[in-house]
């Protein structure tokens, strides 16, 4: 009991049970021991709250586990991993088709559909099948269906452009066209009104 | 690419008053040529800007875009006889698109106008 506590110590703590237990009698031999189990579990409370937290719940799953084996044998889910694993890069194709769609440019919805599905598959798979190969597969449709969001959203910002929202006129310059000829905008303007369009190239 | 879709009916709709679309990008003339002229059959001009001189005075830079490198902020800006600009439009995400539609109504706005 008492070289649980001070497992570093053992011979000590045994020499203070021995000793108190020899000078005061049974009473006080007893009671170290409990009031060390008291100490032991106030710090454990206090420094590893979230820890045992987690422990306890992973205790109760290992078990819920043990009872579920018992009851019905595990599903083989490596199929539907791989299929949700296949499903995300669907979506993904199906997206850049539907580039030009404006709504679906916009939204992403096919992709965020295909890979939706893909992690959900991956979700159930993880839940259901206990081999590490089906769980791995599934977690990695769901981190990249996380990776896929964070991009669309976060990645896809473009920069403020506050000095152009300041220019009233529009700068003079002359570039090449896409037959090697110049064009010059101020020339241009004398003919007429110009809409400029600054776009992103190659994709 | 999809930027120029539907660019060619606003073409259509400036050269009425004399006028035209630009387009800009950091492209080397023979790419634009092969991707704009014979891919998407445009018939107005697609400039080259591989310098970045001209899209960094407009401050239009977006520097280190994604795997892209340095690439235009998307932008497109109706520019009168005087060199004024009287609309312009950018996006605030790369998927966002303008309805061509809107570009047509202030092309026919400022044409109105005279």
């Amino acid at each position: 009991m008492c070289s649980s506590v001070a497992r570093g110590l053992p011979h000590r703590c045994r020499f203070w049970q021995q000793r108190i237990s020899a000078d005061h009698g049974g009473v006080a031999g007893a009671a170290l021991p409990f009031l060390l189990r008291v100490i032991r579990g106030n710090r454990q409370g206090l420094t590893n709250g979230a820890s045992s937290v987690l422990l306890s719940a992973i205790m109760s799953d290992q078990q819920a586990t043990t009872e579920r084996q018992t009851d019905s044998p595990p599903k083989r889910m490596g199929l539907a991993a791989l299929a949700g694993f296949l499903m995300i890069f669907v979506g993904i194709a199906v997206y850049m088709v539907m580039a030009d769609d404006p709504y679906a440019r916009w939204t992403g919805w096919p992709a965020f559909v295909g890979m939706g599905i893909g992690a959900v598959l991956g979700v159930l798979s993880i839940a259901k099948d206990r081999r590490w190969w089906v769980r791995g597969l599934g977690g990695l449709n769901v981190v990249l269906l996380a990776m896929f969001a964070y991009a669309f959203y976060f990645w896809a910002q473009l920069p403020d452009t506050q000095s152009f929202a300041a220019l009233e006129s529009a700068p003079d310059f002359t570039l090449v066209n896409h037959e090697g000829r110049n064009v010059n905008l101020k020339s241009e303007l004398t003919k007429g009104p110009v809409l400029l369009v600054f776009y992103r190239g190659f994709w | 690419m999809s930027e120029l879709r539907g660019l060619g009916a606003i073409n259509d709709e400036l050269e009425k008053v004399g006028g035209q679309v630009l387009a800009l990008s950091v492209d080397a003339p023979d790419r634009s040529k092969r991707d704009v002229v014979r891919k998407h059959k445009l018939e107005f001009d697609v400039l080259s800007d591989p310098d970045r001189e001209v899209i960094t005075r407009y401050g239009l830079m977006h520097t280190d875009a994604g795997m892209s490198g340095d690439i235009a902020v998307p932008a497109n800006i109706l520019v009168d006889r005087d060199g004024r600009i009287v609309w312009r439009y950018t996006p605030n995400r790369i998927q966002e698109r303008l309805d061509p539609a809107d570009v047509m109504t202030e092309v026919q706005r400022l044409i109105d106008r005279g």
